[in-house]
């Protein structure tokens, strides 16, 4: 989880401390529509996975992406 | 002719009849509504109808359908309004659809992109401006990320439900743009190799 939120928040350009398991594009508002694309570059990128296109609208939320990945939260 | 601003995953191009029905559910969306700050809590066909048949003839308005790049399925409403050129800037707008394939993620961000692009290039603009509700925080910061700036706060500008809400006025200058394009451009290119990746 930790290393996650490290990736979402290097992505985002905000401070690691900002970037907790409950955030998401709701409560981070540099999670915004670039922001969500450059969160997902840098996951696929970080954790070597593709998410498939249909599902990107709705990995945005750390919880969201964690349980893509397969992590507990 | 018709100005057509072509993309990677999205181009604008002139509002045709076959997407007045498309567009017409997006302003009645309540989520859409509130950000473009239309008045009323829904638009009759008859004032869709009457708004689009007008168009032709509002010389300080460009108005443009955000379409799909494959399909060419209007997935939203680009517009630049207010234009003056005696003072070289215009007022812009920008709203996609809440569900299926607007909300991939770049379409947006490539909308408001070939906007710009249109509006202090071949236009030939120096400043563009909006308005966006205090609550669109991700908005404003979208926003800022291709080089506008907040330039003012109206207080209490806008109802939504009881509540009075604040308006920002954010502003974009041609040399702001050419500082932040860049990266926005770079991101829209990893994005497409991504696509081009099976």
């Amino acid at each position: 989880m930790n290393e996650l939120l490290l990736v979402i928040a290097d992505a985002l350009g905000v401070a690691a401390t900002r970037v907790t398991r409950e955030s998401s594009h709701e409560t981070l508002a540099a999670w915004d529509s670039l922001g969500h694309v450059q969160v997902i570059l840098a996951v696929e990128g970080h954790f070597g996975v593709r998410f498939r296109t249909d599902e990107l609208p709705q990995l945005n939320s750390v919880k969201a992406l964690a349980q893509r990945l397969g992590r507990s939260t | 002719m018709p100005v057509r601003l072509c993309g990677r995953l999205v181009h604008l191009r002139a509002v045709a009849r076959r997407d007045w029905d498309a567009i017409l559910a997006m302003r009645s969306d309540k989520a859409i509504r509130e950000g473009i700050m239309a008045d009323g809590p829904g638009e009759t066909a008859l004032q869709h109808e009457a708004f689009f048949a007008s168009l032709p003839e509002c010389g300080d308005r460009k108005i443009f359908a955000i379409a799909d790049a494959r399909t060419d399925d209007v997935l939203g409403v680009a517009d630049l309004h207010e234009i003056r050129p005696a003072h070289l800037c215009a007022a812009f707008g920008l709203y996609t659809a809440q569900a299926g394939k607007a909300r991939l993620n770049g379409v947006a961000v490539e909308a408001e992109l070939l906007l710009l692009d249109y509006a202090l290039g071949p236009l030939g603009l120096e400043r563009v401006w909006g308005r966006v509700l205090s609550t669109n925080a991700h908005v404003v910061s979208m926003h800022q990320r291709f080089g506008f700036q907040v330039e003012g706060i109206l207080r209490r500008h806008r109802r939504v439900g009881d509540t009075g809400v604040d308006v920002v006025i954010v502003g974009l200058l041609a040399e702001d743009y050419a500082r932040a394009r860049p990266a926005i451009v770079e991101v829209l290119e990893r994005l497409a190799a991504r696509e081009a990746t099976p």
